[in-house]
């Protein structure tokens, strides 16, 4: 019975570097590749007047301003929490109250200064709709 | 061995002994591996599957999926850990790692010249065996995508570990010492009950005994909530409280348990840093624990705790070849559909018997081919010389002796 293994095939062979190869190398590309963790990365998109004028990844802390219509408006990022709008001088500052957003598909909204903040990436979490 | 048990099964009674050698030395490498330290969890050098690619080379198909499947059983009857987490989870593994070996092999037969050699096969084989095995973990236990974290680490060590394997295989089958060396009888099945089964479950047959911890076990894995959880523990509580169990029960279950501790803080520590969303309970520098990943995590660590608790239950109540009979009882009804229910309980309890037998063999295999082959070839050589050393103690299981081997010859 041991006769119909054929011979060539009871040592490594150049196939198997390369299938070997393959593999290993496949393994450090997804080590390598950013995006690969669990589902994507969020960012923050800012939008002033229907143009980006900004993009914010929400895993590292970050804090931008801007001079707007209705003076000046910083938002803030904080891994964990998300991002915040964390300065404005518009009349009655509903922005600065939505607090943190952290999900995919919340938004920001300050009307005087005509700015968005969305939040983008991720996988859709329907959870939070029923929230 | 009673001649009633394995005469009448299909394949007869020598492809059953066969069949049951190969298991019980597949099982012995696995339980000797299981005893080697291994830091990385996931991470095995899988000396079982070994004994299923030189089988696979030898026999064919049907004996080395017979042997893939059936040594993670008789390994776990051994351990204790039947129909536990990672019971399933090794079954599983086998049992995709042996359908992908089968495809390469056939590949290569038919194409000599472009398909890998059994060591390519084996590393293929592995691998497969170690993402189905994570694949698994995602889908029965955790459900949260960030396990995924671990694909590229157990690819890799796939990769080197099948590769050494592969070599050990291919070396086995060149020296033409494989799936052909067979033992002569096996030894009587072992009656030992680990505690009494109490009224109730020494009147329930085996298979409704096995009927019982499956339906358990799925609804341990179906249920989503820590409150279902809680009436499950006090259902298992009661079973045991209601049996007169004596302490050392608990504390052996506890000792079970604690065996499962790396996979249930896994679980519990994976979905408790990388789920996002939820309020926040906790950030320590990158580390940020919210409420959803604290619910999701705690879930999935109660579901693995669950699961052992069940099946330590399980081999609890039942002796191994109970738990046998009970395999082939659940499997009868799919006789129809061509599954050797009678055989597989016939394997499995003439494995089972030969294990000490197997145990003891391995040692003194180990043994003279340490004193035979003299060390001066790991200082110029040490992979080759390791091996070989490998090889050989694997060949010299499965051939106890010169005459057994003669008569295998000879047959």
């Amino acid at each position: 019975m041991e006769e119909s293994v054929p011979k060539k095939l009871l040592g490594p062979r150049p196939q198997d570097y390369v299938l070997g190869a393959i593999l290993v190398l496949a393994s450090v590309a997804w080590l390598a590749a950013p995006t690969s963790a669990g589902g994507g990365e969020l960012r923050a998109r800012l939008v002033h007047d229907g143009r980006t004028v900004g993009e914010l990844p929400l895993d590292a802390p970050a804090t931008r301003s801007f001079n707007f219509e209705a003076g000046e408006i910083a938002v803030e990022v904080r891994p964990g929490r998300g991002i915040h709008i964390s300065e404005t001088h518009c009349p009655n500052k509903i922005c600065m109250h939505e607090g943190w957003i952290d999900r995919p598909g919340e938004t920001i909204a300050c009307l005087p200064n005509r700015f968005l903040v969305e939040i983008e990436g991720g996988e859709p979490e329907y959870d939070a709709v029923v929230n | 061995m009673t001649p009633s048990l394995i005469d009448g099964l299909s394949g007869g009674p020598r492809d059953v002994r066969r069949a049951a050698a190969l298991v019980a030395s597949a099982c012995v490498l696995q339980v000797a591996e299981s005893l080697l330290p291994h830091p990385i969890p996931g991470v095995r050098l899988g000396l079982a599957n070994m004994v299923t690619l030189v089988t696979l080379a030898e026999l064919g198909m049907p004996a080395a999926i017979e042997v893939a499947l059936l040594r993670t059983v008789v390994g776990s009857l051994v351990l204790g850990t039947f129909l536990t987490p990672g019971f399933i989870l090794s079954f599983c593994g086998a049992a995709a790692s042996t359908l992908v070996m089968w495809g390469l092999w056939r590949f290569s037969l038919r194409f000599p010249a472009l398909g890998p050699s059994v060591v390519g096969i084996s590393m293929a084989s592995a691998v497969v065996h170690n993402a189905s095995q994570l694949f698994l973990a995602y889908l029965i236990m955790m459900r949260d995508a960030s396990v995924f974290y671990f694909v590229p680490w157990l690819v890799i060590s796939g990769v080197v570990m099948g590769w050494l394997t592969g070599l050990v295989a291919a070396e086995v089958i060149r020296s033409g010492g494989g799936a052909y060396a067979l033992s002569g009888g096996g030894l009587a099945p072992r009656e030992e009950r680990q505690a009494p089964a109490g009224a109730f479950f020494g009147r329930l047959s085996p298979g409704a005994r096995m009927a019982l911890a499956l339906a358990a076990l799925l609804l341990a894995v179906f249920t989503g909530s820590p409150r279902g959880f809680l009436l499950l523990a006090s259902g298992l509580l009661a079973v045991m409280l209601a049996t007169r169990q004596p302490a050392a029960s608990y504390r052996l279950l506890f000792k079970r348990l604690r065996r499962l501790a790396w996979l249930a803080s896994v679980s519990f520590f994976f979905p408790l840093f990388f789920d996002r969303g939820g309020a926040v309970i906790f950030s320590a520098g990158p580390l940020t624990a919210t409420r959803a990943g604290l619910a999701a995590g705690s879930v999935f660590a109660m579901r693995i705790a669950a699961m052992g608790w069940i099946a330590f239950l399980l081999n609890l109540y039942s002796t191994p070849s109970e738990i046998a009979a009970g395999i082939s009882a659940l499997g009868r009804p799919f006789r129809r559909f061509g599954f050797p229910a009678d055989r597989i309980g016939a394997v499995i309890t003439l494995a089972w018997g030969e294990i000490p037998a197997f145990s003891s063999r391995a040692r003194e295999a180990v043994r003279s081919v340490l004193s035979g082959s003299g060390r001066a070839g790991w200082r110029r050589e040490p992979l080759r010389w390791l091996v070989r050393l490998a090889a050989a103690v694997v060949a010299r299981m499965c051939r106890p002796g010169e005459q057994d081997a003669a008569g295998t010859a000879a047959a």
